[in-house]
């Protein structure tokens, strides 16, 4: 289902299709996560990938159309190829070291302490990168609005 | 249900160069812009798969924790670019 998504994201036409596809990228991921005892996790990239989706499926922002895809535009859909063969090729070829997990199947507690107690740094830096590009994205679209 | 690090991290090579794919190959700025989560979700089922299984050596919140934060950070990406792209009508 992820996969899938994804490649109706890259290879649909429709702005409306590429936002379903997003959230049906959204769907799959979360539920990798809940897999991977990482359900609060899950949630979150559930959220962030249905608000890309909708945003990404509306009909109110312009269409810059770049014309037809070039020599480089291929070469790098080429690239993308090769480097999925690569990753494909280390990712079953690589010794993994399988520790015993000790973290719960929900891990928001664990997440709460990491992001506000232990790296509250990291925490903050993530709630002004939200508020600035919030702000940032209202105060760009009202003023092409006029 | 159980899943294994190689299933974990094909998934998530797969999103990273679908998006990739989609950044290079589409000529519209939306679409191409719409390849930018996926590939941003890829490197967040890997932090999070990574760190599942290698929980023994690290601490087991940190991938998670790194997934969340991509997470937003690719929503917030979206919003600013899709602002940047401008509304219909607009110059």
């Amino acid at each position: 289902m992820t996969v899938a998504g994804g490649l109706a994201v890259a290879v649909l036409p429709t702005r409306g299709q590429r936002g379903l596809g997003l959230v049906a990228v959204g769907a799959g991921l979360a539920g990798l996560l809940v897999v991977l005892s990482a359900a609060f996790a899950g949630l979150v990239v559930l959220l962030s990938f249905g608000a890309c989706g909708l945003a990404l499926s509306g009909s109110s922002y312009r269409a810059i159309w770049a014309g037809a895809a070039g020599r480089w535009e291929q070469a790098g859909a080429v690239a993308c190829g090769l480097l999925f063969a690569i990753l494909l090729y280390a990712s079953w070829r690589s010794d993994y070291f399988e520790g015993a997990y000790s973290g719960g199947s929900i891990g928001a507690a664990a997440i709460g302490r990491l992001l506000l107690v232990h790296d509250g740094l990291a925490g903050d830096a993530l709630a002004l990168l939200a508020l600035v590009a919030f702000v940032a994205a209202s105060i760009l679209w009202r003023a092409r609005q006029r | 249900m159980s899943v294994g690090a190689v299933q974990v991290l094909f998934v998530a090579s797969a999103l990273f160069c679908t998006g990739a794919f989609a950044l290079a190959w589409r000529r519209e700025a939306g679409a191409a812009l719409a390849g930018l989560p996926l590939m941003l979700g890829g490197v967040a089922l890997a932090f999070a798969g990574i760190s599942r299984f290698a929980s023994g050596r690290l601490d087991p919140a940190a991938g998670q924790g790194l997934a969340v934060v991509v997470a937003v950070a690719a929503l917030c990406w979206v919003v600013l670019g899709l602002s940047l792209i401008g509304r219909e009508g607009s110059r």
